[in-house]
């Protein structure tokens, strides 16, 4: 095993395997963030090509390129996919190499902790995907509402929502310890001056989204761990005709699922947020606003739940109450988008694709969140509910917010992450054809819902006034693929051709503009005084420019007192995360085939789980 | 940091630099009272039945006033967030308030619906 | 988040385990942070699994399953109850162990916890065996006018319950759907309190395990004053089980 802390890349003279062997055994932020986000892009393009799937199959009414089974697993794949395994960890990746680097630490808390959140979102993945391959891939909607998901009703009986149900397991198993890690990461290894109050937006964004992952998780994992005893050991939670309650699976679901939502695109209110200013040279309006709404979206967001589930006769107090609930969060939403705003107004603006998709995200996201406004009211949920009203509000907020402001992230901080800048010829073009592309897809699914196509129905009638606009959805959706292959492109010319960007190519002031493009394995070589929220302003344009020596933060809790002698303390690399993940892998795939076996899969699973466990364990006491 | 000023650091030193016995014996002493408070805990779930025939209402609050002190102790003392920092406090409270929250609404939704016998605790 | 900002800085130890930590911004040891942010999102798991069972427990007796006080017996779990503060105590007792570098002291109260964690689980088996083995009959009750009630009835009670059913209803039909055991799949009874207990016991299961390997550690030598962290987090996730247990024994078995 390799001995010392690797630095990036430089590899030149090492073998490919070598290289190989670094990074599975990496515990450097950065690369796990790196990993994060190439293996989510990688998600993404595949559940974009499960979308483009099936607006083809509804391009035309009647159409048969899609059987009815295959049109359901789908959809279920696509929404699983893009919200668990595309943007999830879209976010996660860019905070893991993005927050320590603006909080001024040289890792996370936890750095083995955070290759194991990697390893299992990987195989949680792949598990998920294998469904494919070896089994029928999930088909009861990413929601998986039971009783359709628990005894398949009129679904083929296959084994199906197992793979849903292990794989949610794995993926959640890794988002809550990746959550903790964040946690502490920004609770406790800030760098000396990084008050709460004098933190980037970013890392308040990326600090609450832990907490609701780590708050929200718990109840999904309830709810698919009885699923799964529904489906495989005979009892009955969900299952009416028995006695259960199928309404219980939806509020465990949807006390997951709406936090959830919050989860998805806290993190692009951050990178706005991080990106506003800079691009129109000002500082942000009203810092102090936007970081507690996002605390106050945070808390409401547990209150809100069963505004998911108006339509299902819940009486009308409860509806009400959550109604009431819902529409309070308009309220610090309403009042993030009012400081962006302002940060805007007055500035001299940089007009670069950063802040195009910046602009682009608070159009559309405005538009989600009024259609949300509409949906949080029950009697209008009741005329909408289950149409492709929903589809279009929500794809407003999770792509024209999420993806969008995903891609603002993307272009911000590429040459912070790569050492090259992407084309900003290229991203305006990809600017252009995904908005064009994804307001002809979304904007017509509101006006279709309202004159009554349903949502997840594999086809439609002639005559019905469907065609035109499913048409120009299709055709807009095509244009999102073309958007995105030449986002692919630019990534890839970018390495060899990309301007090389220096330090700070957009005069920043958050800490990560500080240190070189790439930054070094320790992240910083010297750290500049932080004594405001633009600490490299303040060192650019301020007057006293100093920098301190780098703290060692995250030797914290070690014992080993002749390790801080010299410099900074990194891990060495670890092989265990990897085998950990692989064990509890192995055991899902065990808990798939109970009936057949499994059993011994489950012991395999742990006992490799065990090894990880242990290796991991006294790696930790060694440090 | 011996001398720390702020109160944290002052609630946290006798924790820290205290001798056996003082800890030893508040240990011993949340576990009587915990113990003690177990036996009432059992004698209380009586008392909505004869001889004494309270409003089964007036012994659930009993019961779960006694176990939310019992849970107290535990965290305070044993699990010592009366002496450590305000952060593993404002930790675990967070989690504890959105954990209640979820019950309490749970128990409404389904009282309020009260279809199938409605809600007998 | 208030006091977010007026925290931040204290530059001192407040964990105040081991030696030679750089300062980290809360002046706390990460590990101890990340433990109760777990312990928090825990919490939450088992709300979860406990509203579960209250939720479902009209039903439960709507559809003439197990009333849960004829099977729940108050005496073997006061007795559970009794072992797991028990055994908090002993945790406590180790922690000061080590904290005071009583190393036979440590030993003592750490095998002292994990024996009551190990009494804990066997209560457990024995109950869930002793569940198992008995049985409930759900009775449907037919009134003239269709009116359909059914009711569950403990088989030990069987014989006294039947009259006084017939003597309540003296122009229904009633039907005796036979002998069902108490299991996980025989009533929503059966399945949320073997889940919800069942899944308790897995956290004291996993807790006893982390304690024997920090008492083989001590064991060998490896812990003292200056890692007590290693004793004291275990601790908190122990206590934390214990926790739970004081929830479930007052919602489940009391009321
Ligand atoms: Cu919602």
């Amino acid at each position: 095993m390799a001995t010392t802390a690797v630095p990036v890349p430089q590899a030149g003279e090492r073998s490919r395997w070598a290289t190989i062997w670094e990074w599975i055994t990496t515990v450097d932020h950065k690369r796990i963030g790196i990993l994060y986000i190439f293996t989510a892009i990688a998600f993404f393009v595949w559940g974009g090509i499960d979308a483009l799937l099936l607006r083809i199959q509804l391009a035309a009414p009647e159409n048969n390129f899609l059987s009815p089974q295959v049109y359901n697993e789908l959809f279920t794949m696509h929404g699983t996919t893009m919200v668990f395994m595309a943007v999830m960890p879209l976010n996660v990746g860019l905070g893991n190499f993005i927050v320590p680097l603006m909080v001024g630490a040289n890792d996370m808390a936890y750095p083995r902790l955070n290759a194991l959140s990697y390893w299992l979102f990987l195989f949680g993945g792949i598990f998920l995907s294998s469904s494919y391959i070896i089994g029928h891939p999930p088909d009861a909607g990413w929601f998986a509402y039971a009783p359709l998901s628990a005894n398949g009703g009129v679904l083929p009986k296959t084994n199906a929502m197992d793979f849903w149900v292990i794989g949610i397991n794995i993926l959640g198993v890794s988002s809550i310890l990746g959550a903790v890690n964040f946690i502490v990461t920004i609770l406790n290894l800030r760098a000396p001056g990084m008050k709460f109050n004098r933190m980037p937006l970013f890392v308040w964004a990326q600090l609450v989204v832990a907490f609701l992952i780590v708050f929200a998780f718990p109840s999904i994992t309830v709810a698919s761990i009885l699923l799964y005893f529904d489906r495989n050991f005979g009892t009955a939670f969900f299952l009416p005709e028995r006695g259960g309650d199928p309404m219980l699976w939806q509020h465990l679901f949807w006390f997951f699922g709406h936090p959830e939502v919050y989860i998805l695109i806290l993190p692009a209110f951050g990178i706005i947020s991080e990106v506003f200013p800079v691009f129109s040279r000002k500082p942000i309006f009203g810092y102090a606003f936007i970081a507690y709404s996002s605390v106050a979206i945070g808390f409401l967001g547990f209150t809100v739940w069963a505004h998911h589930m108006f339509a299902v006769g819940m009486g009308p107090i409860a509806n009400a109450a959550f109604s009431a609930t819902s529409l309070m969060i308009s309220i610090p939403t309403g009042v993030k988008i009012f400081n962006w705003l302002a940060t805007l107004w007055g500035g001299s603006l940089n007009f670069k694709t950063p802040l195009y998709y910046g602009v682009a995200f608070i159009f559309l996201f405005v538009i989600g969140g009024i259609t949300g406004v509409m949906l949080a009211i029950p009697p209008l949920d009741y005329q909408t509910t289950d149409s492709y009203f929903v589809v279009g509000h929500f794809h407003y907020v999770l792509f024209g917010g999420a993806i969008f402001g995903l891609f603002a992230g993307f272009y911000y901080w590429w040459p912070k992450m790569f050492g090259r800048m992407l084309s900003e010829r290229l991203g305006i073009w990809q600017f252009w054809l995904m908005f064009i592309g994804m307001n002809l897809t979304f904007m017509p699914m509101h006006y279709l819902g309202m004159i009554g196509q349903p949502r997840r129905t594999w086809t439609y009638e002639a005559g019905m006034g469907f065609e035109f606009w499913n048409l120009m959805e299709t055709i807009g959706a095509l244009i999102i693929a073309l958007s995105v292959a030449i986002f692919l492109l630019n990534v890839i010319l970018s390495r060899r051709n990309g301007e090389i960007p220096g330090d700070d190519p957009w005069d920043g002031h958050t800490l990560e503009w500080a240190t070189s493009s790439p930054p070094p394995a320790h992240n910083f070589d010297k750290m500049p005084v932080i004594r405001s929220r633009r600490p490299v302003w303040d060192l650019k344009y301020g007057d006293a420019q100093h920098f301190t020596e780098p703290r060692d933060v995250k030797a914290a809790g070690s014992t080993d007192e002749d390790e801080h002698s010299h410099g900074i303390h990194l891990p060495p690399p670890s092989f265990y995360p990897i085998i950990l993940a692989f064990g509890l892998t192995v055991a899902g795939y065990g808990l798939l085939y109970i009936y057949s076996g499994g059993v011994w899969g489950i012991v395999i699973g742990l006992s490799i789980m065990w090894v990880g466990i242990a290796g991991l364990a006294s790696e930790a006491a060694r440090d | 940091m011996a001398n720390q000023t702020s109160s944290q650091a002052e609630v946290a030193a006798p924790h820290h630099d205290a001798h056996a016995p003082s800890n030893v014996r508040v240990y011993i002493q949340i576990f009587v009272v915990l113990f003690v408070i177990t036996m009432v805990e059992v004698f209380a779930s009586y008392l909505d039945e004869p001889p004494i025939n309270l409003e089964t209402w007036i012994e659930i609050t009993v019961l779960v006033a006694l176990a939310a002190l019992k849970g107290l102790l535990v965290v305070m003392f044993y699990m010592h967030l009366r002496f450590d920092s305000r952060w593993f406090t404002t930790l675990f409270t967070t989690g504890i308030i959105i954990a209640t929250l979820m019950a309490i609404v749970f128990l409404l939704l389904w009282g309020y619906k009260a279809s199938l016998g409605g809600l007998v605790l | 988040m208030a006091q977010a900002v007026a925290h931040d800085q204290k530059e001192h130890a407040a964990g105040g385990h081991g030696h030679g930590h750089p300062p980290t911004s809360l002046g706390l040891n990460s590990r101890k942070v990340g433990l109760w942010t777990f312990i928090s999102s825990e919490a939450i798991f088992f709300t979860a699994l406990i509203s579960t069972y209250l939720v479902l427990k009209p039903r439960n007796i709507a559809l003439g399953g197990p009333e849960p006080q004829d099977f729940l017996g108050i005496t073997l779990t006061a007795i559970l109850a009794f072992i797991l503060l028990m055994s908090s105590l002993t945790m406590v007792l180790a922690l000061h162990a080590v904290e005071t570098d009583n190393v036979r002291g440590t030993r003592l109260w750490l095998g002292a916890t994990i024996l009551l964690g190990l009494m804990f689980l066997g209560g457990q088996v024995y109950e869930f065996n002793k569940l198992w083995s008995e049985g409930f009959h759900t009775i449907v009750i037919t009134e003239p006018d269709g009116k359909v009630e059914r009711i569950g009835v403990a088989e030990h009670h069987l014989e006294e319950e039947l009259p006084h059913l017939q003597a309540e209803h003296p122009n229904a039909q009633i039907q005796d759907t036979g002998r069902k055991p108490v299991t996980w799949t025989t009533s929503l009874f059966g399945s949320t309190f073997f889940t919800m207990t069942g899944f308790h016991g897995t956290h004291v299961a996993i807790g006893v395990v982390w304690l024997s390997i920090v008492l083989v550690m001590s064991l060998r030598g490896a812990i003292s004053s200056r890692n007590s962290l290693t004793v004291e987090m275990a601790g908190l996730y122990w206590h934390f089980v214990d926790l739970v247990w004081v929830a479930i024994f007052t919602l489940i078995y009391l009321i």
